[in-house]
């Protein structure tokens, strides 16, 4: 393992060097071979040109030994990337065309991925989010998910009687006004929430104070909590 | 020059082990030892010898050094190590079963009757 690293990174950067040795090596073989024919009675002429048939491309062996040498892939990759670039030189503007396409491409990707990601893939960022489900209700003639709503009268009926939930909790959008002196008043998404709402998440304002049961009372102070971004 | 013999896959290797394991040899030797002692019927082309020889190098079952040949030239050595010699016994030994098994299936079928 640790030779074939050893063998891999010296054929890589000391290329000349290997690449020098390599061709010594197959002329060496070459001028044996010559030698041998000679010796036969062979003229020297006919004894190289029999010798090269014999040998084959000499190019193909070399490739074949660079690639027995386990670097065909990184010099493959680098003469690729030359020829790339030299190819850009060439054309400069298809060379534009076809980055501002890939990147048009890899930006779209990349931009839905991330709504992807954080709608479907990511879970929510409570303990044990596992637990956390969605009751709907049944109604007739619709289809699931199809539900208008539970009443609070049947809310509280569920909390009290519902013994399979450490929690149960009721939520309604209620869009709200806000305005002040120095503003025109700005439509806010809203929501009311039953008082355990965020303690059933595990979740604590960070001013103030979270909602008791005592504000769910028809005579209890309205009470609101402010998300940080407004 | 007799009938020669097409080297099925791999067999090149454990040949070229087999040669270098009796002494250093370069390139161009080992084929011609090749060729001599299976009396002409193993032809090694050059083409898979090099590269063969780099692999096995790359491995570590064989290792280069640069010498001088007996005629005076520079030429590269090939030399067995300790690795080599190991997966020389290993391989040799496992040609022997597979031809032996082999030469087991094709007498048999000789014998028994086609269906």
């Amino acid at each position: 393992m640790l030779n074939d690293l050893r063998y891999r990174v010296r054929a890589l950067f000391r290329r000349s060097a290997v690449e020098g040795e390599l061709d010594d090596e197959l002329r060496f073989h070459l001028e044996q071979q010559v030698d041998k024919h000679v010796r036969a009675g062979m003229p020297r002429s006919e004894a190289v040109r029999q010798t090269r048939l014999a040998f084959g491309g000499m190019e193909q062996v070399k490739d074949d030994c660079r690639e027995a040498r386990g670097l065909a892939a990184a010099e493959t990759l680098l003469q690729d990337f030359r020829h790339a670039l030299r190819l850009w030189g060439k054309n400069p503007g298809f060379a534009v065309a076809a980055v501002t396409a890939i990147g048009l491409g890899i930006g779209a990707n990349a931009a839905v991925f991330t709504i992807a990601n954080a709608a479907l893939f990511k879970p929510l960022p409570y303990e044990r989010n596992g637990h956390i489900v969605y009751i709907l209700g049944a109604q007739p003639g619709c289809e699931l998910p199809c539900d208008s709503g539970r009443s609070y009268p049947d809310f509280r009926e569920f909390r009290a009687q519902a013994k399979s939930f450490e929690a149960l909790v009721a939520y309604h959008f209620a869009p709200v006004n806000l305005s002040d002196a120095s503003a025109l008043p700005e439509r806010y998404r809203a929501m009311r929430i039953s008082a355990n709402g965020f303690a059933a998440l595990g979740q604590q304002p960070v001013a103030g104070r979270d909602f008791i049961p005592a504000d769910e009372r028809p005579d209890a102070a309205p009470v609101a909590m402010l998300a940080y971004a407004l | 020059m007799g009938e020669r013999i097409e080297l099925p896959q791999g067999t090149l290797d454990l040949l070229i082990l087999k040669t270098v394991a009796l002494g250093p040899q370069h390139g161009w030797a080992i084929s011609e030892r090749i060729q001599q002692v299976s009396s002409n019927a193993v032809q090694v082309q050059q083409g898979s010898l090099y590269p063969a020889l780099h692999r096995l190098e790359r491995r570590g079952w064989i290792k280069a050094h640069w010498g001088v040949s007996e005629n005076h030239r520079k030429a590269k050595y090939y030399d067995l190590t300790r690795s080599g010699r190991k997966q020389l016994a290993a391989d040799t030994q496992a040609w022997r079963k597979l031809s032996a098994a082999i030469g087991q299936v094709l007498d048999t079928v000789q014998e028994g009757k086609p269906c």
